[in-house]
């Protein structure tokens, strides 16, 4: 292996996503590409620009965004609190978990049909489908957390004067934090996964009825700019995780400055 | 021992409050069956450090269980100054094998474990008589294993409790520190005044420390010496030596004697 620089993990990572737009624009240029199938950088620029004078994206954008916000906390906290539940407690996890292990084997798109005839095609149905897309990952990662914590310091809390909530507190949730953040992870994953299909099925607003109708008027360089902004809001969440991660996981040793 | 020169001498109320008296009257733990600690009468008084060794899986460490509350007698009575022990101990803290340090507290927050505002101070003047205040910011996990268990004390003995259960807390540590860790449990053992019960299988630190030395096989007592030679005790003595042996070769014996009464 071989030493790289400060400099050069700096640039490296920029390497190939630029190359790749160097070569779109070069194979563009040249007229080997039809605006139909790939519009040039330059187009999706313009059309990226336009999007913002108008104010469209940032309309656009905040529903998508609310929605997914909305989602996550609905289908988030009430997977952690159940997670939390059946972890601690033998009685919750008797009578909630195999449940909950045998719904979580249907994919959450498989419920679409179901959804609609239930919600419609409106906003509830988009929040619930997010909200089922966030809640497993959740449930499932909280609710391992809270088993897998050392039971060596369960046992010295006790013997140190702690019990019920303040157990929790200081022993029990820290130590299922590691596992409930990855869990985050996957949610969030999850969640723009179903946000986009949910977009897509049927919307008057947000990023996912901006593409479909951009479809509709073969408005390709739009249809990228939306793709764009779905693989910009991804990153922006996973950035948000990893601040969170090194923020509640300071102590871990996967997470210490080396 | 520098760090036990400069320690700071708080003059607390504490400081004259002796340690737990134990009364074990036939206790047995059976685990599916299996008598793990067998009909045990033990009396230990206050202030008295008692160490108990064995094999592994000669239900020692199940004793120790026992006297802290985590495990509760299948029969006979436990009692703690006369008093029969119901639930955890309170009046008892313990060491682990392991440090069993709270990873995401920081050596100050970890000391203060469980512990009211008011006794703060008390966990503050702990760490500093394990001589590892410069540490209290500290995570445990950059600390050396030595200095762990050194944590796990001073959060041991922040409460001040009057009975201490040492399970075997130096095992794992090497030979110097090890020494250095005895001398300091010792020097505040006479300090402080608490009752210790030490489980162990290191003849050589029971009979350093303690000042009756058990020998436990199958669940029942088999051999019980006193020692009564003066603090700080060097292995080189004669006296230390013809102890440890006698001890060793009980340990050692295949077939267990009948068990032998105080």
């Amino acid at each position: 292996m071989t030493h790289l620089s400060r400099l050069q993990r700096r640039v490296l990572p920029w390497v190939l996503p630029i190359g790749l737009i160097v070569l779109w624009g070069a194979l563009s240029s040249m007229g080997w590409l039809s605006t139909r199938i790939l519009p040039s950088p330059q187009s999706v620029a313009r059309a990226g620009a336009h999007l913002i004078e108008t104010g469209e994206l940032f309309r656009h954008l905040a529903v998508s965004g609310g929605r997914a916000i909305a989602g996550l906390l609905i289908g988030g906290s009430i997977g952690f609190t159940l997670g939390l539940l059946t972890g601690i407690s033998r009685l919750a996890e008797e009578l909630l978990d195999s449940t909950l292990q045998m719904v979580r084997t249907v994919p959450n798109l498989a419920m679409i049909p179901l959804v609609i005839l239930w919600f419609g095609i409106g906003e509830e149905a988009k929040l619930f489908l997010i909200a089922l897309g966030v809640f497993f990952p959740l449930y499932l990662n909280t609710y391992h957390g809270v088993r897998l914590v050392d039971p060596g310091l369960k046992e010295m809390g006790r013997v140190y004067g702690l019990s019920g909530w303040e157990l929790f507190r200081q022993v029990q949730l820290p130590g299922a934090m590691p596992s409930v953040l990855v869990g985050l992870r996957f949610a969030l994953g999850s969640m723009w996964l179903t946000l986009i299909a949910a977009e897509a099925l049927a919307a008057e607003r947000g990023i996912g009825y901006m593409t479909t109708t951009a479809r509709e008027f073969m408005q390709t360089d739009v249809v990228i700019v939306g793709t764009l902004l779905y693989a910009l809001l991804g990153k922006l969440a996973d950035v948000i995780a990893r601040m969170l991660e090194k923020r509640l996981l300071f102590w871990h040793p996967n997470f210490q400055k080396v | 021992m520098a760090l036990l020169l400069e320690r700071e001498i708080l003059p607390t109320p504490s400081d004259v409050r002796r340690g737990a008296s134990l009364q074990l009257l036939g206790v047995t733990k059976d685990f599916g069956g299996n008598n793990v600690v067998d009909g045990i009468h033990l009396e230990v008084s206050p202030g008295e450090f008692v160490a108990i060794v064995g094999r592994s899986g000669c239900g020692k460490s199940t004793l120790l269980r026992l006297l802290s509350g985590l495990e509760t007698p299948s029969k006979g009575e436990l009692r703690v100054d006369g008093i029969s022990l119901r639930g955890l101990n309170g009046e008892a803290r313990m060491m682990f094998q392991e440090a069993r340090l709270l990873p995401w507290k920081r050596v100050r927050e970890n000391v203060r474990l469980g512990l009211l505002k008011s006794q703060y101070a008390e966990a503050d003047h702990a760490l500093r008589s394990v001589g590892l205040e410069s540490r209290e910011n500290d995570l445990p996990t950059i600390l050396s294993g030595g200095q762990r268990q050194r944590v796990a004390l001073a959060r041991a003995l922040a409460s001040r409790p009057r009975l201490l259960l040492l399970d075997e807390p130096l095992s794992a540590l090497d030979a110097l520190t090890r020494l250095e860790m005895q001398g300091l449990i010792s020097e505040l053992r006479r300090e402080q005044g608490f009752t210790t019960v030490l489980v162990t299988h290191d003849v050589e630190e029971a009979v350093s420390l303690a000042d009756r030395v058990i020998v436990m096989e199958k669940g029942r007592f088999v051999e019980q010496v006193r020692v009564t030679l003066s603090h700080p005790r060097q292995k080189s003595q004669s006296a230390f030596g013809a102890i440890s042996e006698r001890i060793l070769e009980c340990l050692l014996r295949e077939i267990p004697r009948p068990i032998l009464s105080e």
